[in-house]
């Protein structure tokens, strides 16, 4: 399997998420909300998930708490491949969000190459890194434009590609076509099941949508916070 | 309707901090309004009421030859507003005599006055007893100087075609208002005496009637002429003008009831003419110094309200698309401006009431209910302007612009600004230039108040000058950091690495783009820095010249004067400089000495030390500054100093001679004494305004034989004046007056720097430094809050804390740096520009400004630390999860 230059890829062996009863609690007392109720589940390297679910199900909720960007009030989230630090832990995650989520004072290329700045890769490295991505995603004409200035499946594009550029072991995306047209959606899944490829990834897309769900290999299904039974009737974990 | 409210209580609970921040702004504009204002109105009052006290005798009424004095007593007396009244008689002598010590001492020609019994009482400040009896026969200090006289000596009058009067003397006193009261009644200020009499004699009534024989008939009684002099109720009205008007109004109707049988001598109408031109000057200070804040303050809440006209729009996109119109959608608008109006006013009329507590020890600050309510209102309707200009006006224009795609074009690729292209900010420069050339020139005065004419005129142009320049350098400083920004990248980035670390390149290219909000926070940072500074410097030198005013009336800190004929055992300089809190002990010599027929002052001083007791301005002489004079003094002994006017009318040049005649103490006979002229004298310590000579002590001691003091001059460094009076005059008892700098400020009359403006300078000042904290601190974290999803994202991206810390105090060190450079050079023009135009407030000129150097530290360290605060509280919002903080927004 080919991957984006200077990206390494996880063991096939070494799962790239593990959650044990996971919960994840807004809010106390009578106003509580349970956004996800002891949840297990095991996401496999190069692993193609698909969570759906009915909005307000956790599905978020869920994407957010495997991207170690929410803390869970129960139970644990492992990344048994990844670097045990959060900051390196972070580089290692690519998430794509459901909303923008570019830095609105930074052009396409400086947004894509950010996650290499952070890494301390070479600027010259980070620039080529950033292009190449840019370019398998079909936006390297928009390199010098501000997030302002493109349409929401351009700015969706840059997301991928900046996660590309990133080169993560686990990319997540939450409902990364929610704010799309049909042909756009279906664009940006299709460059996101090829990142995920490239980069040897596991990918783990939350959606509503069927259409989407139906591209990838397994579909889990997120009903009031529980992870039930998949629809294809594999368990999660 | 129903809808609107809604609207407002969700703000409410929402939105309560960004509506906070804007109402403090409004707040603070509304409380800088209210305070000064009131403060303005109250110091009017001061001023009137100084000014009235300054006056010893109201009116004094000529009773025209030939006119019949009781007639003409009557009718004043029943004249509106007359307290008091009384008939004062002036003669005329040939010449007084006196022996002293088996010598005779005589003067030229002198005046006589008759007064009737209360006098003293009646008119206070009009006879200060030096020593012996209020009462009886009493003698000018000067004239008893002259011939020797002490209580208890004889002294002889002479009288024109009569043999002369012996009478014994009672008292000794000085006249502390002999201008006005020798003054020519009626008579134009060019045809007035130069200065009053030299030897002047007080006798009661009836021996005044005895002795210039106004009992009989002839030549004697036509050389007498009678005087009402005149004390009024003070004038109902606190305003200088006012009260003027009211004075000068009732002095015409007394003469025309009298038709033509008495001239009224307005002494109170010229003090309260002097009084409405310092009145007019409070106001101009009020203009160049208190506006400033206010425009300060809307421009700091129109920044505030800026920071959120993204969110803004967006809601205003969302509620149209949900079908409201865009008049409900302004109407949501006018009801957000008007609760910050509202919200602003009222705790800026909190502020206000507090403020004014603190620097002027009542709510009030001193000016009446209907005043201070006036004011308050005003202050009110101003703020509610501010909140309509700032947070309607926007809301509106974006209602009328294009698309909300267009309007969220904020970042970056902005257009140069029409103000840019049309080069506003150099014109606004240009014509700063030539204003300040106009209203600055030497012949120019800002305030015009003629005598005798009702109407004052005030240029309040003038004002143009500094603000033209205020707004034209601020523009020119945001043209200059947007330039910097755009094309600095490369420096910017190397800059920020110490704080950045590998996020340098991204911060620099993210402030770059940023550079509309971030050059906004710069200007409006460098404007309030500015203000602070220049009207700090402006306070601090309108003190400086207060206190050098004091000095020149007082002589110094504390100053002993000795009475005359002083004998027995004084404390000596050693026993006063032990004295607690005493740095040193000047003793300068007082003589009269005759220039041709022309009798002056004549201080003898010791060049190299009298600088160590009182502040020498280098404006109180010309021909060299005071250091130089002192040097020429000490070089050559019989170096003299002496006044413009004498220069001129002896045709002096530097190096000439001048033969004064002091008197002798072996011989107590005038003597020549050879001098020569060395510079031109204006002002100084404890002398008269009008002529009078600076010489060196040492030389006048020899050649008089005599080093005699005329009065001790005391340094306290400024402290603790009149605790060291107190132990002064326990010290010495009666045998001299002590006085101290903060009784000459009390009696400096109602000149503008009399009036203490330290509770006005406290509270600009505060303002000042509040407007610079919330310029740097406020601005940024509004900026900050709105830069939130950036910090997220990094945060999401793996950016540590120390990165994202360093990112935010990258800002706040762009945004402080210039801010502060750039305040600092505005203000250091604009305060020369104040002083220069305000120079008619100052008294004397100020020979530079005095700049208040921890004052600014603290407003400096107050910036950084307002800056620093916001930079940290931001960077903390970075350690809540990342996620939630997307979520929020």
């Amino acid at each position: 399997m080919s991957g984006v230059s200077g990206v390494s890829v996880l063991g096939a062996d070494e799962p790239a998420v593990v959650c044990r009863d996971l919960s994840r609690t807004f809010g106390t007392g009578t106003r509580a909300v349970v956004a996800v109720h002891g949840t297990s589940c095991q996401v496999a390297a190069r692993a193609r998930i698909a969570i759906v679910g009915p909005s307000g199900s956790g599905k978020s909720t869920m994407l957010h708490l495997m991207a170690g960007l929410e803390i869970p009030t129960g139970g644990t989230v492992e990344w048994p491949g990844l670097d045990a630090g959060a900051a390196g832990r972070a580089r290692q995650i690519g998430v794509v969000f459901q909303g923008p989520s570019l830095v609105p004072a930074l052009d396409v290329l400086e947004n894509a190459s950010l996650p290499l700045v952070l890494a301390g890769v070479p600027a010259k490295e980070c620039r080529s890194r950033a292009l190449e991505a840019l370019r398998l995603v079909g936006v390297e004409a928009l390199v010098h434009q501000l997030p302002e200035e493109l349409s929401g499946g351009q700015a969706q594009r840059v997301a991928l590609a900046r996660v590309l550029a990133q080169g993560p072991h686990l990319v997540l995306a939450d409902e990364p076509t929610g704010q799309l047209d049909a042909v756009a959606g279906r664009q940006v899944i299709d460059e996101l099941l090829l990142a995920a490829d490239r980069l040897g990834a596991a990918l783990v897309v939350s959606t509503h949508d069927p259409l989407v769900a139906e591209r990838l290999d397994e579909r889990w299904t997120m009903h009031e916070g529980r992870l039930s039974a998949a629809a294809d009737g594999r368990v999660p974990a | 309707m129903r809808l609107a409210l809604t609207w407002t209580v969700g703000l409410l609970r929402r939105r309560r901090g960004r509506l906070l921040g804007v109402s403090l702004g409004v707040a603070l504009a509304v409380a800088l309004v209210a305070s000064l204002g009131s403060f303005l109105t109250s110091s009017q009052a001061t001023m009137t009421s100084r000014a009235l006290r300054s006056v010893a005798v109201d009116w004094q009424l000529q009773v025209a030859s030939g006119a019949d004095a009781a007639a003409v007593l009557s009718t004043v007396r029943t004249s509106a507003g007359v307290r008091t009244a009384v008939p004062v008689g002036f003669g005329t002598t040939t010449g007084l005599e006196a022996s002293a010590g088996g010598t005779t001492q005589t003067t030229g020609p002198g005046v006589v006055l008759g007064l009737p019994p209360g006098y003293a009482e009646s008119f206070p400040g009009e006879i200060r007893l030096l020593s012996g009896s209020r009462s009886g026969v009493l003698i000018a200090q000067q004239t008893a100087s002259n011939l020797h006289l002490r209580p208890g000596d004889l002294v002889t009058i002479g009288r024109a075609g009569r043999p002369p009067a012996g009478l014994r003397v009672d008292g000794v006193v000085d006249l502390p208002q002999a201008d006005s009261l020798f003054q020519k009644v009626g008579a134009p200020t060019t045809s007035q005496p130069s200065a009053p009499p030299d030897n002047v004699v007080l006798l009661p009534a009836a021996v005044f009637s005895t002795v210039m024989g106004t009992s009989g008939s002839g030549s004697a009684v036509a050389a007498v002429t009678t005087q009402i002099h005149v004390a009024r109720t003070p004038p109902a009205s606190s305003d200088p003008a006012t009260a003027y008007v009211d004075v000068v109004g009732a002095a015409h109707n007394l003469e025309a009831a009298l038709a033509g049988a008495g001239v009224v001598g307005n002494n109170v109408g010229a003090a309260l003419s002097g009084a409405r031109a310092d009145a007019a000057y409070a106001q101009m200070l009020f203009l160049f110094l208190g506006l400033p804040g206010a425009v300060l303050a809307a421009l700091l809440t129109a920044a505030l309200v800026a920071g959120g006209a993204q969110r803004r729009r967006d809601e205003q996109a969302l509620l149209r698309t949900r079908g409201l119109t865009p008049r409900a959608v302004a109407g949501f608008a006018a009801a957000e401006a008007v609760l910050v109006g509202l919200m602003g006013g009222a705790i800026g009329l909190a502020l206000a009431a507090v403020a004014s507590q603190w620097a002027f020890g009542s709510v009030s600050g001193g000016a009446g209910p209907r005043a201070l309510v006036t004011w308050y209102a005003a202050a009110a309707a101003l703020g509610m302007l501010v909140s309509l200009a700032v947070v309607l006006a926007p809301a509106l224009r974006d209602l009328q612009g294009g698309t909300v795609a267009e309007a969220r074009h904020g970042i970056g690729r902005s257009p140069r600004s029409w103000w840019m292209r049309g080069g506003v900010d150099v014109l606004l420069l240009g014509g700063a230039l030539v204003v300040f050339w106009g209203s600055s020139r030497d012949n120019y005065s800002l305030v015009l108040a003629p005598e005798g004419v009702a109407t004052i005129s005030v240029s309040y142009w003038a004002f143009l000058g500094p603000a033209l320049f205020w707004l034209g350098a601020g523009m020119l400083l945001w043209r200059v950091a947007v330039l910097a920004l755009a094309h600095g990248r490369r420096p910017l980035a190397r800059a920020v690495t110490p704080l950045t670390g590998r996020l340098a390149a991204a911060t620099a290219s993210s402030m770059v783009r940023q550079r509309r909000p971030i050059t906004r926070s710069v200007v409006l940072l460098a404007l309030a820095v500015s203000f602070a500074v220049s009207t700090a410097t402006f306070n601090s030198t309108y003190q400086q010249q207060a206190e050098a005013d004091a000095q020149l009336t007082n002589g110094a800190d504390v100053t002993v004067t000795p009475g005359p004929g002083l004998t027995g055992t004084v404390p000596t300089v050693a026993s006063m400089a032990a004295v607690g809190g005493v740095a040193h002990v000047e003793p300068i010599q007082h003589r009269f000495a005759y220039v041709g027929a022309d009798l002056q002052d004549l201080y003898g001083v010791h060049p190299g030390s009298i600088m160590s007791a009182t502040a020498l301005q280098d404006a109180y002489f010309q021909g060299g500054t005071a250091a130089a004079l002192m040097r020429a003094l000490a070089a050559r002994p019989d170096a003299l100093l002496v006044s413009d006017e004498t220069v001129k009318d002896f045709q002096l040049r530097p190096g000439d001679l001048i033969n004064l005649r002091l008197p002798d103490r072996v011989t107590q006979q005038l003597r020549t004494v050879p001098f020569h002229y060395a510079g031109i004298v204006k002002e100084f310590p404890t002398a008269p305004k009008d002529s009078f000579f600076v010489a060196n002590a040492d030389y006048v001691s020899r050649v008089t034989g005599s080093d005699a003091v005329g009065a001790y001059l005391i340094d306290t460094r400024s402290e603790g004046q009149p605790g060291v009076a107190d132990v002064l005059r326990r010290q010495w008892g009666s045998a001299a007056v002590v006085t101290d700098v903060t009784q000459a400020r009390a009696q400096v009359g109602s000149s503008l720097t009399s009036v203490n403006l330290a509770g006005l300078t406290r509270l600009e000042l505060v303002f000042a430094v509040l407007l610079a904290a919330g310029a740097g601190g406020l601005v940024l974290v509004i900026g900050l809050v709105e830069r939130r999803r950036t910090l997220a994202i990094l945060s999401v991206l793996g950016a540590r804390r120390r990165q994202l810390t360093g990112l935010v105090l990258s800002e706040a060190v762009v945004v402080g740096a210039g801010g502060v450079l750039g305040g600092a050079v505005i203000a250091w023009v604009l305060s020369q520009m104040l002083v220069k135009v305000l120079t008619g407030v100052f008294d004397p000129p100020p020979a530079q400004v005095a700049v208040p150097w921890t004052y600014l530290g603290v407003t400096v360290v107050v910036v950084v630390v307002a800056l620093g605060a916001a930079a940290v509280g931001s960077a903390r919002s970075s350690t809540r999860p990342a996620i939630e903080e997307l979520r929020d927004l």
